[in-house]
């Protein structure tokens, strides 16, 4: 730990802490506590330091679908209710959805011109799909009344979901998903509310602006959240997810 | 087990049996510190959804890391309480989550307000000596490092919220560390 000053170094790594360097001095300090015991040292005594302002707040409860979520990404656990997908997308306060519905209707706006584009797209045959797919003129875009976006954990785009889930149709076009090889498929499910459980929306395309129209069972209740779980080729020989469930998106309906 | 009867020893010693790829232990340290870290995330995050998001991807962090944890990085929450935090600051640089948040900017609570939760680490008589050298920064700096602190609020947003120049909020906050260290190691 050489110059500057040792006030500067104290300074320093209490703002690593605090989270208030910017962006470069940020990744700078982080570079240098690797190699740099004094500078880590520092590091650790401000989180003991500051430890006691976490510790006096008051504890909160998280959702059980956390643990859930854990068990099934480090162990594989998988629950019938694949509450596992539901991670707070049900609880997100009034307030916040209000403001994101805003911004996702400006979104579907977007999402419907690129919807008229889709419609040249020519169908995909898919094979081995549980719900059919279905050539485009099937749907109108006007029919779509509600919209998600899937999303990884970064918050990076992965699919967007057009849906008109009480005609039975779904619209799935691929972003950015994450490449896999032949042995594997994403599955779409919706989340009903309530715990009630998850419904299979079918296999959903894995290249990038590639979509899906898919014909599935007619859903009369929203759900909450659609979510991807990865699975082996064919999608999930059960009525849940038989693999991990890697993503997930808000369900908002576009109805005025 | 419960979150106020587990000792520093006791989560150390979930630790190394989560080392030993142990999930039973793993599911009781869980248990036990759950709802200490989610209260830290969601003060940072403020979305539930998000903060329950952050919660897991730290759950993962301590499971994969948890061999290299010692005790020279301090008590064993005081490490997990690092990663959850670093990991929800993390997650406010990179999806930009800070829109999102439903900030207001109502006063801090005074320190007796916020220091009043049992601690369960046993930290009480350490946490007198830090209430006291909080006690001995000006209001701004103490404000501003509290709230960096526990709500992940950066230089532009503390400068919004103190209506001070950036610089000034700076300024703060790290003359406002460095005496509170040296306060700290007077008494230490």
């Amino acid at each position: 730990m050489n110059t500057p000053d040792k006030e500067w170094w104290i300074a320093q790594a209490g703002e690593y802490v605090l989270g208030t360097l910017d962006y470069a001095d940020w990744v700078t300090f982080n570079k240098t506590i690797e190699h740099d015991r004094e500078a880590q040292q520092l590091v650790v005594e401000w989180e003991r330091t500051l430890q006691p302002l976490a510790d006096s707040l008051a504890p909160m409860e998280p959702g059980d679908q956390v643990w859930d979520a854990i068990d099934t990404r480090l162990f594989g656990t998988t629950r019938p209710s694949s509450s596992v997908t539901q991670i707070g997308a049900h609880r997100a306060t009034t307030q916040s959805l209000e403001r994101k519905i805003d911004r996702w209707r400006g979104y579907a706006g977007l999402a419907t011109a690129a919807s008229l584009l889709l419609a040249s797209l020519a169908w995909v045959n898919h094979l081995g799909v549980r719900d059919q797919v279905v050539p485009e003129p099937a749907i109108s875009v006007a029919q779509f009344d509600a919209i998600s976006i899937v999303r990884d954990a970064e918050s990076s785009p992965l699919w967007v979901v057009d849906a008109a889930l009480n005609d039975g149709f779904v619209r799935v076009t691929a972003i950015a998903p994450p490449a896999i090889d032949n042995s594997k498929s994403y599955e779409l499910w919706i989340v009903k509310p309530d715990n009630a459980g998850v419904q299979s929306m079918g296999l959903i395309p894995h290249e990038i602006d590639q979509s899906y129209l898919l014909k599935v069972s007619a859903v009369n209740e929203s759900p909450v959240a659609f979510a991807v779980s990865l699975e082996p080729a064919g999608g999930s020989t059960q009525d849940v997810p038989s693999g991990p469930v890697l993503y997930q998106g808000v369900y908002q309906s576009l109805k005025l | 087990m419960t979150e106020q009867l587990t000792t520093a020893d006791e989560l150390g010693k979930l630790l190394e049996r989560c080392v030993r790829q142990d999930q039973v232990a793993f599911k009781a340290l869980y248990d036990c510190t759950s709802r200490r870290l989610y209260a830290t995330l969601f003060n940072i995050l403020r979305i539930e959804a998000v903060a329950e998001e952050a919660l897991q991807e730290t759950y993962v962090k301590v499971w994969n890391k948890a061999s290299e944890y010692k005790s020279e990085l301090g008590q064993p929450i005081t490490w997990m309480t690092s990663i959850a935090r670093y990991q929800a600051l993390d997650m406010l640089r990179k999806r930009r989550i800070r829109e999102d948040r439903e900030t207001e900017w109502e006063a801090i609570p005074s320190l007796d307000t916020m220091m009043t939760q049992p601690d369960p680490s046993q930290m009480a008589e350490y946490q007198d000596i830090l209430e006291q050298c909080f006690g001995r920064l000006s209001e701004s700096q103490r404000q501003c490092i509290l709230r960096a602190f526990l709500e992940g609020l950066t230089h532009d947003e503390l400068s919004e919220s103190t209506k001070s120049p950036v610089g000034t909020v700076k300024s703060w906050i790290r003359r406002g560390l460095v005496s509170l260290k040296e306060c700290i190691n007077e008494h230490a």
